[in-house]
């Protein structure tokens, strides 16, 4: 797989930290040349220089996805560069925690501009050169949060569901264009600094909801979606789990996601309210991992949950299968 | 080459046209509006092929601006000179050219060994010229022998579409294979290294990554050599580069051009 992306080049956004810091790291490692774009500029040169190193050239662009016109700059900058755009993914996203009808309204909006008009204006800079080229992949990293929701994260929610939806109308559009894929991501919970980054209204600090699934992993899910497009990967078994369930009773599982995450994604620890890096970039947070994972402390009962729902799909899915016959 | 499915409106189309340099009849693709553009683009082939070769990327170009691909006297459509020029020849017939089609402030394209011409006409004539592209240019002093030319060149061969290599087929037979070999000997010759610090025309050096004759570090110092250059790298690429990638390189050359 590596070598179907060498030489390729890749546009990452959100790439200071986290998920999109991983990805340019994976894509550089298959020899592909990248390009990142986020707010913090310093981070971006030591991921350009860890790139480089990597025997890849990198380009660096600070910017704010929200900021359509250098969007567009960005992806006329790279063609100009290198000549070609092969893929462009769309990652850059932000989370407000706290309840609906409390949160400060001008954050719920910010959430869906840099979530959704992120990825709107990412894929509008870089879809009129695939199209002049033949060919390419726009990567959407949505969640499992598209397709099951969790309370006190609404604007979240929102955000990524809309980015599911507009990722298939994309793909629905570039039906004329057979060179051109439109992949969306759906992880679970992933280990990165972005739930301390989130702007909270809680009293109690966030926290990933366990198990966290390693940010390297979503990256390897990226660039297999970059060299073999399909229209949705999944990362983390216990994501796939989550889906299959939402398919056999979406009622059911909808409720027990409320119940897991009301428990899951706040710790007792109290909080100042904070907006987060939602209209600044915060200083901390720099890395891939955000700390969350802690080896093998999965509680007992949760995998003898999980179990149990897997077996529950497997039924239920044999059912399913045996109905259509 | 990855063929167009849509011109753009108001892009020209390819024409021929003739001018008469010294007594010796000089043919060229032109892709001209009217009225023409300024700055116009002059793409210069290497060896030992013709304009048909440059016309992929002549074609994109010619979004940008008016462009003129001529085969150099001897090649392709052109009369053949009495005797087979040598760069400085191939030089004084490309600026003489440039004059009798009218062309003024030219950016002088060239791909391999058109990159010598383009070098040596700039020389004589600097004042013709306002930019030079430079795609992929030789001729590596490191390699100035003939066994490693040859080597190099059938690396270069394995890169090459099929639809390259019968142009190559017919525009070797049209200039004749001694014509061929001579310009050879006159291109390993050709010390481009010391001309290169002279030209202060602000420059595009173009190299692909797969590209089995000019190396990386050649390049570089190409870039070093002129007074203002800068480089561009692209990924994938190769040496015949306007023909087999003309849509990349059509755009590291707009970009160029747009903003310098």
């Amino acid at each position: 797989m590596a070598k179907k992306i060498k030489d390729h080049v890749v546009v990452v956004t959100g790439a200071s930290s986290g998920i999109g810091r991983a990805t340019a790291l994976a894509c550089a490692e298959a020899g592909a040349h990248v390009v990142v774009i986020a707010r913090r500029k310093e981070l971006l040169e030591s991921l350009a220089a860890e790139c480089r190193g990597k025997g890849v050239q990198a380009l660096v662009f600070p910017a704010d996805v929200t900021d359509a016109e250098a969007m567009d700059h960005i992806a006329a900058e790279t063609v100009g560069t290198f000549g070609r755009l092969d893929a462009w993914v769309n990652n850059a996203a932000v989370i407000q925690y706290g309840r609906f009808e409390e949160v400060p309204l001008d954050e719920w909006h910010r959430v869906i501009e840099v979530n959704v008009y992120g990825t709107v204006n990412g894929a509008r800079a870089a879809i009129p050169w695939m199209r002049e080229q033949g060919r390419g992949v726009v990567v959407n990293v949505a969640s499992v949060l598209s397709k099951i929701a969790s309370p006190f994260q609404s604007a979240y929610v929102t955000s990524k569901f809309a980015i599911r939806g507009l990722s298939d109308s994309i793909r629905q559009e570039l039906s004329d264009a057979p060179g051109i894929d439109v992949v969306t991501i759906l992880p679970g919970a992933i280990d990165t600094p972005f739930f301390q980054h989130g702007a909270n209204h809680m009293g109690l600090q966030a926290r990933a909801p366990d198990p966290t699934i390693d940010a390297r992993r979503v990256a390897a899910a990226i660039v297999s979606g970059i060299a073999k497009p399909r229209r949705e990967i999944v990362v983390g078994a216990s994501t796939k789990l989550g889906l299959a369930n939402d398919r056999l009773a979406p009622g059911l599982t909808e409720k027990a996601a409320a119940k897991q995450m009301a428990d899951e994604q706040f710790s007792e620890e109290p909080a100042e309210p904070t907006s987060g890096n939602l209209f600044e970039p915060m200083a901390d947070g720099d890395g891939i991992s955000g700390g969350w994972q802690r080896e093998g402390k999965t509680p007992a009962m949760k995998v003898v949950g999980i179990a149990a729902l897997a077996g529950a799909a497997a039924v239920g899915v044999l059912a399913r299968s045996r109905s259509d016959e | 080459m990855v063929s167009r499915q849509t011109t753009p409106i108001g892009a020209p189309s390819c024409h021929w046209r003739e001018h008469d340099v010294d007594g010796v009849r000089v043919a060229a693709r032109t892709w001209v509006t009217d009225p023409p553009r300024p700055e116009p683009i002059v793409a210069v082939h290497g060896l030992v092929v013709s304009s048909a070769y440059m016309a992929p990327l002549a074609d994109r170009l010619s979004d940008h601006r008016d462009v003129w691909a001529p085969d150099l006297p001897g090649f392709g459509a052109s009369d053949k000179p009495d005797h087979v020029l040598d760069v400085r020849e191939l030089g004084r017939a490309l600026a003489g050219w440039i004059d009798a089609a009218g062309l003024r402030d030219v950016v002088l394209l060239g791909n391999s060994f058109g990159c010598q011409i383009v070098a040596e006409t700039t020389l004589q004539r600097p004042d013709l010229v306002s930019r030079m592209v430079l795609l992929g240019p030789t001729m590596q002093p490191r390699l100035r022998s003939v066994p490693k030319q040859l080597r190099r060149w059938r690396k270069e061969q394995k890169t090459q579409s099929a639809r390259l290599k019968a142009l190559q087929v017919r525009d070797y037979a049209k200039a004749g294979i001694p014509r061929a070999i001579t310009t050879f000997r006159h291109a390993l010759h050709d010390r481009i290294e010391d001309k290169l610090p002279l030209l202060e025309q602000p420059t595009l050096v173009v190299r692909g990554t797969d590209d089995p004759i000019v190396e990386q570090d050649w390049v570089e110092t190409v870039v070093g050599l002129l007074p203002d250059a800068e480089l561009a790298v692209l990924p994938g690429a190769t040496h015949a580069i306007n023909h087999e990638q003309p849509a990349q390189t059509a755009r590291a050359v707009g970009r160029f051009l747009h903003t310098r």
